[in-house]
């Protein structure tokens, strides 16, 4: 609020006299005055002039002062008016703050005691615009945030990769951020020796600071960086040089569990590495389902670890479903887990859907087990079809 | 030796920063081990688990940092990213005081 700004003080009283002799008092103290003959009058004067105090005297004729009062409390919206009660009666008291006073004074009004009331009138009314201001403007910054979030979100969007067919294989995958951003992070490329590389990761935490580790995992994760001179680092020795890479402070706690691999569809055989990510799910053309790998240490903890290579075989008909924790550990309303069986379960009795049809039915199922309960947990999902 | 018993039920994201926090304020005052009693832990998750592998870069390594009266899920939770080989883990609390063989001040 403007501090040169004086302040707005309706005065209502069917006397006019009375009016007169008040409203002389209350400029003399530095406020703009407004009168009033009635309560009607007072109620339709406030829609058009805004004041920020009103005095009024109780005994009026069709609308008495208290009522006046409740009638300004009820139409409240946005200004919260100070309301100073005028009154005769010594035991008014309870009856005025009961209607929404904020304060009573007992005639013969003084001059003297008027401006004190006044003062602290002032104050509060001063502290009540303050409080708004304050409050719009962290609206405008939170709204901002929100802004800047929802690009973050788009730009992380943009480097989760589109479904593909590779010809010998196809990927498909999903993504479901907790919060504005998302602390997973997952792609698919081709390599120079036709191999088809892999990752899903899942940075610790979610929010922005998880997010931007997920946003340094895509960039650095390329062909180059898989394959330099061409030829195909192991999946172990890979994220071995991720780890290296990404070595964070002593005292932070972010670190990602990855799953990272090479499809060749053509050999039948896939090459991955397990850095503390979940298991992998392998639903085979057959129909039987099982979780592969045997786990290792996140990335980004501890230096100088050596990260193994796991390789199993694939053929035709088969496919691989990777799936960040965020999947399994989807609660319901009353605290049960979704679990590992419900998806294996799921999965075996869809298997006549395609892959694309399977990834809806399961993200359905989350929805339904969620029923409308906020998600805990980034979700991302990826699915090899060979 | 300071032996610290976590009375939380979800060592997640939202509790981890600040039980980080005061175990390395309490560590500050120059513990030389440092025993963490998990029994009331129900759920841990990544973040719960980055907290404890910063007790531990703290502290020196495994030899200076046990985990005691882990829950069974709790304990699974350890296996699958092989963070079980990263920590000291004893069954119950008696076992890890005794092995560091110091009068224990009890902390929680």
């Amino acid at each position: 609020m403007d501090p040169g700004q004086k302040l707005r003080i309706l005065v209502v009283d069917d006397d006019a006299s009375q009016r007169m002799l008040i409203a002389a008092m209350i400029e003399e103290l530095g406020f703009d005055v407004s009168l009033a003959s009635s309560g009607l009058e007072a109620l339709d004067l406030i829609d058009e002039i805004a004041p920020s105090i009103v005095i009024s005297d109780c005994l009026m004729p069709e609308m008495d002062g208290w009522n006046l009062c409740r009638r300004i409390r009820e139409a409240q919206d946005s200004q919260y008016l100070y309301v100073i009660l005028l009154t005769a009666e010594p035991d008014s008291y309870d009856v005025s703050m009961e209607s929404g006073a904020n304060d009573f004074i007992q005639k013969p009004l003084a001059r003297q005691k008027l401006a004190l009331r006044l003062k602290a009138a002032t104050r509060v009314v001063t502290l009540d615009q303050d409080l708004r201001h304050q409050n719009e403007c962290l609206k405008l910054a939170y709204q901002e945030q929100c802004k800047d979030l929802r690009a973050a979100r788009k730009l992380q969007r943009e480097m989760m990769p589109q479904d593909k067919d590779y010809g010998t294989c196809s990927f498909i995958s999903r993504n479901f951020a907790a919060t504005e951003v998302s602390g997973d992070m997952q792609s698919h490329f081709l390599l120079p020796d036709r191999g088809i590389l892999f990752f899903q990761a899942d940075v610790v935490g979610h929010g922005l600071r998880a997010a931007l580790l997920s946003v340094s995992l895509a960039r650095i994760l390329n062909a180059k960086f898989c394959a330099p001179d061409s030829a195909t680092l192991t999946p172990g020795a890979i994220v071995s040089r991720l780890n290296t890479q990404i070595q964070s402070q002593v005292d932070s706690i972010e670190y990602f569990t990855i799953i990272l691999g090479v499809v060749y569809p053509e050999r039948g055989e896939l090459r991955f590495c397990q850095a503390g990510h979940t298991q992998s799910v392998i639903h085979r053309k057959a129909g039987d389902i099982e979780s592969v790998g045997t786990g290792g240490l996140p990335v980004g903890l501890f230096r100088e670890v050596k990260y193994k290579t796991e390789t199993i075989g694939i053929s035709s008909g088969d496919r691989i479903w990777l799936m960040t924790d965020g999947v399994s550990e989807t609660l319901s309303p009353t605290n049960q887990l979704f679990g590992d069986e419900k998806i294996n379960a799921l999965l075996a009795s869809t298997d006549r859907q395609s892959t694309g049809e399977q990834m809806e039915t399961l993200i359905d199922a989350l929805k339904i087990w969620s029923h409308g309960r906020e998600q805990n947990d980034d979700i991302s999902i990826m699915s090899i079809a060979s | 030796m300071v032996v610290t018993e976590l009375r939380v039920e979800r060592l997640d994201a939202y509790v981890s920063e600040d039980i980080k926090s005061e175990l390395i304020s309490c560590l500050d005052e120059g513990y030389e081990k440092i025993v963490i009693d998990l029994g009331h832990v129900e759920f841990i998750d990544s973040s719960g688990i980055g907290m404890l592998v910063t007790i531990l870069k703290k502290m020196g390594g495994s030899k200076s940092t046990l985990l005691c009266n882990m829950q069974k899920v709790v304990r699974s939770m350890f296996s699958l990213p092989h963070i079980d080989r990263v920590f000291t883990i004893y069954e119950n609390c008696e076992e890890a005081i005794d092995s560091v063989a110091a009068s224990p001040e009890k902390v929680s």
